[in-house]
């Protein structure tokens, strides 16, 4: 990164003159050399002939839009790190600004600390990678194991979109039905960024109870309320650093999500119990199965935590919308599981190829690993056979495609007590799929539909049943966690 | 006339950066906010929307930043207006202009040597 002398370079391109000049000073009392420009033309000019390590980035200019200077600064070779300054009512463009590889943005007005602390992350990160990028490179390709599989135009996007995020501080905001990989993006996203030295914190939003969140999520002083014995580090505090990935963000109570802006907003925060504020720089990703829109719309989740977090929306697709990538995923954790279990499957038969490939796969890449898990621990031998797949497979095979084809292999060797046994279920996969199927002498019509949540409603409780009332076991076996079990009982 | 510059606004700056640098900074924001209340004048008697939105958008950061809180809840309250696609513009939003006055005036005797 070139700089003109020791200190390193900050551009401020911000059109107000007493504005950037309080800029400039602050960061200069900071230890920083700057140069303000109050056009987006200067600053291009003495970006051309020499780039800082930093620019501070206002969207509003008089000449052309801060995002063309964004644009022209990504696609020079050695590119400063951008952050974005904005007002309120520009939040959308800054949105956009992150999508073209901003670092961070921050909402005008803004403190000096806040200011200060993005420009720290931003030199820090230049520094890591400038480390990184002197290292052999048979040490890069051996990071971290966790990797996606997939050919298929949606996850084509997904990566490029997580390529994308790897450079920015930005927050990252994943949604996607459960079992589709939400957790493993959150990986992805701090094992190959800059942040990987640091700690990755994960919390389960839906699995804290609500009296415990803020003590969980910013730490707590002794004695500050019964149970608190010693001082606690929060999990903002340890995820110093690195990066804070917030699983069914959803469901964080609307106190909380007030508190959550604020210290995305601040960079700041202090523990239950303290008056002391601590800075912590994090990174947040965070999921959702939900659509996270449509709370905001039900009044259950802060619009503006909504956009503040919702910088880089990334939508994963379900398994069942991947096509070949079932197959793919498919072989990668038989040889996976075979090495744990030390067993030689080499191959799906042709006829378990086609069940996945037609099944829905209500519980996605979690149901498949568990499917394939059991198949490898049970059974043995050079190939996954059809009488191999597991009775809860049948069982959950809702629809009509994996009915029909199952029934060519499997149905007829059974009685006819096990099929009328799941004739709720059987109906129910006619259904779903078409309105009007005849069956034998019954013919369906639209008042026969059952809605979608009494198909599931039936799916779990019955789940639930075979489990002896054991939920988190009936919430392996459906492929779903248990929290999520608990938050759909609630909801009927 | 105090309660338009919000002194604890201007302490902490003069904390941070010290009074020589501090006085530098509010004479630089005198100056410009001086010059936006010339194009604003000009702006509201000719209805030219496209100044005042451009004035405000300023006014609404810098002002909160030098401690001129009324300035910049007025000029972001008419800033909003003006970006919303029906872009409103009230009688009453020429009293911004009064506002301003008033404010540089405070600014001027209270920071009368750094200008």
């Amino acid at each position: 990164m070139p700089t003109t002398s020791k200190k390193t370079l900050v551009y401020i391109v911000e059109d107000s003159l007493s504005s950037g000049a309080l800029y400039s000073s602050q960061l200069e009392k900071a230890g920083y050399e700057t140069k303000h420009f109050v056009d987006g033309y200067s600053a291009l000019a003495a970006i051309k002939e020499i780039m800082p390590s930093v620019i501070i980035q206002d969207v509003c200019l008089p000449d052309i839009s801060g995002l063309n200077v964004l644009q022209f600064v990504n696609r020079q070779k050695s590119p400063a790190r951008v952050i974005i300054i904005t007002s309120n009512s520009s939040i959308d463009v800054a949105v956009d600004a992150m999508r073209l590889g901003g670092f961070d943005f921050i909402e005008k007005p803004f403190s000096r600390e806040r200011m200060i602390t993005s420009v720290q992350d931003a030199v820090k990160q230049i520094n890591l990678e400038s480390i990184e990028s002197k290292k052999v490179k048979t040490e890069v390709l051996s990071v971290p194991e966790i990797s996606f599989i997939g050919e298929s135009l949606a996850m084509k996007t997904v990566f490029r979109l997580l390529d994308s995020a790897l450079r920015s501080k930005a927050s990252v905001f994943v949604t996607g039905e459960s079992g589709t990989g939400k957790e493993v993006c959150a990986q992805y996203l701090h094992s190959f960024s800059a942040r990987k030295e640091a700690p990755l914190i994960a919390i389960n939003c839906a699995a804290i109870p609500g009296e415990l969140f803020e003590s969980e999520f910013f730490g707590h002083m002794k004695g500050s309320f019964s149970g608190a014995v010693a001082d606690r580090k929060g999990a903002v505090e340890a995820a110093n650093g690195g990066t804070l990935f917030l699983d069914e963000i959803c469901e964080m109570d609307l106190n909380l999500q007030a508190k959550l802006l604020r210290f995305l907003q601040t960079g700041t925060f202090t523990r239950v119990g303290s008056t002391n504020v601590i800075q912590s720089d994090v990174r947040v990703v965070c999921a959702t199965n939900r659509h996270p829109a449509a709370e905001v719309g039900e009044g259950r989740f802060r619009e503006d935590l909504y956009y503040r977090l919702n910088v880089i929306p990334i939508q994963l697709p379900p398994l069942r919308e991947r096509g070949d990538d079932i197959l793919l995923l498919a072989n990668s954790i038989l040889t996976d599981k075979n090495q744990e279990n030390e067993k030689g499957f080499g191959q799906f038969s042709s006829d378990v190829q086609s069940m996945f490939m037609k099944y829905d796969w209500p519980g996605n890449i979690r149901e498949l690993q568990n499917i394939i898990e059991n198949m490898v621990v049970i059974h043995s031998g050079d190939e996954i056979t059809l009488d191999m797949l597991p009775e809860n497979f049948a069982q959950s095979g809702l629809n009509i495609t994996f009915q029909n084809t199952f029934s060519h292999h499997r149905v007829n060797n059974h009685s006819n007590n096990h099929s009328n046994s799941h004739s709720n279920y059987n109906s129910n996969s006619h259904l779903n799929n078409d309105a009007h199927t005849e069956e034998g002498d019954h013919r369906y019509e639209i008042k026969d539909i059952i809605p979608m949540w009494l198909v599931e409603k039936n799916a779990i409780e019955k789940a639930i049943e075979i489990c002896d009332g054991n939920i988190p076991l009936a919430a392996a076996h459906l492929g779903v966690s248990a929290s999520t079990i608990y938050r759909k009982i609630k909801s009927w | 006339m105090n309660s338009l510059i919000d002194e604890s606004v201007i302490q902490n700056m003069k904390d941070d950066l010290g009074k020589d640098t501090c006085h530098k900074l509010i004479g630089l924001f005198i100056e410009e906010t001086r010059l936006l209340l010339v194009d604003l004048e000009h702006a509201f008697e000719v209805m030219d929307l496209a100044v005042i939105e451009n004035a405000t958008h300023i006014l609404k950061n810098s002002a909160m930043l030098y401690g001129a809180t009324s300035v910049a809840i007025n000029a972001k309250e008419i800033n909003d207006r003006l970006c919303s696609p029906r872009k409103i513009i009230n009688n009453t939003d020429k009293q911004l202009l009064a506002l301003i006055r008033t404010t540089l005036k405070a600014y001027n005797s209270k920071y009368n040597n750094a200008v």
